[in-house]
């Protein structure tokens, strides 16, 4: 014989309702996770057009200009050269000793009737001035002013090299002094 | 299908469907948007430097653009005639010996010390001074004659012409009556022109004032060997590189 008890309601699943929420959540986070990943690449797409349309833009931007520049290279040549020169002129004239400044310092050593030589050298920044005072008094006013030019800062480094008094009462004096920058500017 | 599965899906159909969307989310992160983003960062960051570079070119062909090119040649003419493209040796030799007459003065002596090739001398090894300077340097002796004024004068002028000459040492005697002998060293200076104009992109360094007044100073110096002019002014064949044949 035929049974007539038929179920038709859908039998429900064992369990608790504690993992029917957890199956809840599961279910919440997949779709969470698929819109996620699906508007992600939807982002992504566009920013792949958007880069690549601005990146190709910018490429044809920098060609232009390229060839733009190329033809002004003739500008560019010259710019370069005026520029190399300036800077290696700069560097010369800074290296170049004043030397209008060395000899008023020297002259203002002693009278100029009384410079016999002066010898300037750029390496050892040495100036030697060699004076023929009159007299030992004339001699010994020179060092002083030496001394006071010294203290003044316009010199240091001032040395008597040598003094000699000649048969006819005339003094030979060598002296030298590295001018600073007060007294060279 | 046995029973047992056919329940299990049944009842379990939509944890295993929500299971499946986190995987696909999952993997397709992994294997597709991490290398597509990574894709995205470096388009990004080549924009980045495309557009770095083009503001330089921008930069560049504005400042190039707005130059006058008749101007630059006239510029370039005259600090060549300071620092010639090779070492000229008989400007230098004009140059002093003009200025002294100039001065009032009259060359006893005039020597140029190891002057070596006449021609550039590219390859030569440059001294510390030469690369510190970025030039070669020519080392000449003059001796000359007259009133210590004068020498003076001769001394002060040296450095104020064209071509450029520094002076190294000077050693003065006076004689009786203020007549006065000078040994006197100079320096003076020559540069090969480039030969290349680097990359493109490179930035061109803007002129300062401080330069532009050097160069108006520059300007001003006279020629000391005009006499001795048989070239015209510099130019460069109009190509992408204007210094190569």
């Amino acid at each position: 014989m035929v049974s007539s008890n038929v179920n038709l309601i859908r039998p429900k699943a064992p369990g608790s309702a504690f993992s029917k929420g957890i199956v809840d959540h599961i279910r919440k986070i997949g779709w969470v996770a698929l819109i996620a990943f699906l508007m992600s690449g939807a982002i992504g797409l566009a920013g792949y057009f958007f880069l690549r349309t601005a990146l190709s833009s910018a490429k044809r931007e920098e060609t232009r200009l390229s060839q733009q520049i190329r033809s002004l290279s003739q500008v560019e040549g010259l710019y370069t050269i005026i520029n190399s020169r300036l800077t290696i002129l700069s560097r010369v004239l800074g290296s170049e000793k004043n030397i209008n400044s060395i000899i008023e310092l020297t002259e203002s050593v002693s009278p100029e009737d009384w410079l016999a030589g002066i010898s300037i050298d750029s390496d050892s920044v040495r100036v030697a001035v060699k004076l023929t005072p009159r007299t030992i008094s004339e001699a010994s006013q020179l060092v002083s002013t030496l001394l006071g030019l010294t203290r003044e800062g316009k010199m240091n480094k001032a040395t008597l090299d040598s003094l000699t008094l000649d048969a006819d009462g005339m003094v030979n004096i060598s002296v030298s002094f590295v001018p600073t920058e007060r007294g060279n500017p | 299908m046995p029973k047992e599965l056919r329940h299990f899906l049944r009842t379990n159909s939509s944890l295993l469907v929500s299971l499946v969307m986190i995987s696909i989310a999952i993997a397709g992160s992994i294997w597709g948007l991490v290398p597509f983003g990574k894709t995205l960062w470096s388009m990004y960051k080549d924009l980045n430097t495309v557009r770095s570079k083009t503001a330089i070119l921008s930069a560049k062909y504005s400042t190039l653009s707005s130059l006058d090119e008749s101007q630059l040649a006239a510029g370039g003419n005259d600090l060549l005639r300071a620092i010639p493209s090779d070492k000229d040796v008989a400007t230098i030799l004009a140059t002093i010996e003009q200025t002294a007459n100039a001065s009032g003065l009259s060359v006893v002596n005039l020597t140029i010390a190891n002057p070596g090739s006449l021609a550039t001398e590219a390859a030569l090894r440059q001294s510390a001074e030469e690369k510190q300077l970025g030039s070669g340097i020519i080392t000449s002796g003059v001796t000359v004659e007259g009133p210590f004024a004068n020498i003076k004068t001769y001394l002060n002028t040296l450095q104020r012409v064209r071509r450029l000459l520094r002076l190294q040492s000077a050693e003065v005697t006076i004689r009786e009556g203020g007549v006065a002998r000078a040994n006197i060293t100079v320096e003076s200076f020559w540069a090969a022109l480039p030969t290349t104009l680097g990359d493109i992109a490179a930035p061109l360094p803007p002129r300062s004032t401080s330069e532009d007044e050097l160069l108006a100073r520059i300007r001003a110096f006279p020629v000391s060997y005009q006499g001795l002019l048989t070239t015209g002014p510099v130019s460069f064949p109009p190509k992408q590189n204007p210094f190569s044949p």
